[in-house]
């Protein structure tokens, strides 16, 4: 386990979210064109081949950029300790699930632990408090996003960790509306959201 | 979790009102009905023969149930359920052979979830219900037109503004948290 080195870059995201509050959100590689010259300083990669993924995470690092791997939704990689283990060798900065026992294999492995926050219904919303509590991820990502203005009492109460939102944000009034409730940025796919609102 | 509140003839032939079953020892409003949801099988049955009401059934969150058309079955002829809500497409598919209302649960996170849904809903007769409730309001009036209806806004909407707010967007329905008072008549 290498914590010092996870907290070191968990504060590198989170710096760099304070410097611009919006990470891209890519699922196509068109997208990742666009977003390899936005002012955002990490990427999230959200649909890729995660077996072909080292150049991917290459090109983003020679951006300047972090690159953010969504563990539960890239193809080819299963969502436990060895599948983490081949990201990390692929470069991942940080690594996002909303399973538990994966966010721990990625703090094991010294990278940032992202937990999605998956916010169906009141029942999920606890259980998935709970799941955070145990796993003791570096940052909470909180799905859907846009309904963080509603859900708020019931959610940052209880959450020791910087929150991002993510979900239907569509437009600066309601990333600037989510960034008033708490979180500390959006992660989006609007293009338009990637360099000034 | 709380009771599903629709608009008068949106839901033909079922209350206007859906209490959940969750709220051990609440009464149920006259001219409501039951949602039951997040029990196990055999609180599902002894709940819903406690109750002369018409009864909903989120049938993924009951324990010990299968999610088979055996289930569909014991639920629609044995229970007398009116309206099941379930995840699985082939399952909301086969309900209305027993003559019961379905619902396909869609879990609106984001809009890439959202598109894989709609993309496998089976469409009429089988309707809607959006989880988290509040995102109807949120959707696109595109979006919302892709929905097959009748929609149910399902989750986390907790009070009269978001209930107002659902309805507004279409729904035909909404699962509406606690028993408040104020929730059930604005």
């Amino acid at each position: 386990m290498n914590l010092p080195s996870a907290l070191t870059a968990a504060a590198d995201l989170v710096g760099r979210f304070r410097e611009f509050p919006c990470g891209a959100a890519v699922k196509s590689p068109e997208q990742l064109d666009a977003a390899l010259g936005c002012r955002c300083g990490a990427i999230f990669i959200l649909r890729a081949n995660g077996l072909e993924l080292a150049p991917v995470v290459r090109r983003i690092h020679q951006a300047g950029k972090l690159a953010v791997v969504h563990l539960d939704l890239v193809d080819g990689v299963a969502a436990d300790h060895s599948g983490v283990r081949w990201l990390a060798r692929c470069g991942a900065d940080a690594i996002i699930s909303s399973h538990g026992q994966a966010v721990r294999a990625v703090r094991a492995e010294g990278l940032i632990a992202i937990q999605r926050l998956l916010c169906v219904n009141r029942i999920s919303v606890e259980l998935g408090l709970a799941a955070v509590a145990r796993a003791q991820p570096d940052i909470v990502e909180l799905l859907p996003g846009i309904i963080l203005p509603s859900v708020a009492d019931l959610v940052l109460p209880r959450l020791s960790v910087p929150l991002l939102a993510g979900g239907f944000i569509r437009d600066a009034a309601a990333a600037r509306r989510v960034l008033d409730t708490g979180a500390i940025a959006v992660t989006t796919s609007e293009r338009a959201l990637w360099d000034a609102w | 979790m709380g009771r599903l509140v629709t608009r008068a003839g949106a839901l033909p032939g079922l209350p206007a009102v859906f209490v959940s079953a969750r709220e051990r020892g609440g009464r149920t409003p006259a001219g409501a009905g039951l949602l039951i949801h997040d029990q196990s099988l055999i609180d599902l049955v002894r709940i819903s023969a406690q109750r002369d009401v018409p009864l909903a059934v989120d049938l993924d969150t009951v324990e010990g149930l299968a999610p088979d058309e055996a289930a569909i079955a014991f639920l629609a002829e044995r229970l007398g359920v009116a309206i099941i809500i379930t995840r699985r497409p082939a399952l909301a598919a086969l309900a209305p052979r027993f003559a019961c209302r379905s619902l396909l649960h869609v879990h609106c996170l984001d809009s890439t979830g959202l598109e894989r849904a709609l993309a496998a809903h089976p469409g009429d007769p089988v309707g809607t219900a959006l989880s988290p409730g509040l995102m109807l309001a949120q959707l696109s009036a595109a979006e919302r037109r892709r929905l097959p209806a009748p929609v149910v806004a399902y989750g986390l909407v907790r009070g009269p503004e978001e209930r107002d707010a659902a309805l507004a967007a279409g729904a035909a329905g909404v699962v509406v948290a606690g028993f408040e008072s104020s929730i059930l008549t604005g």
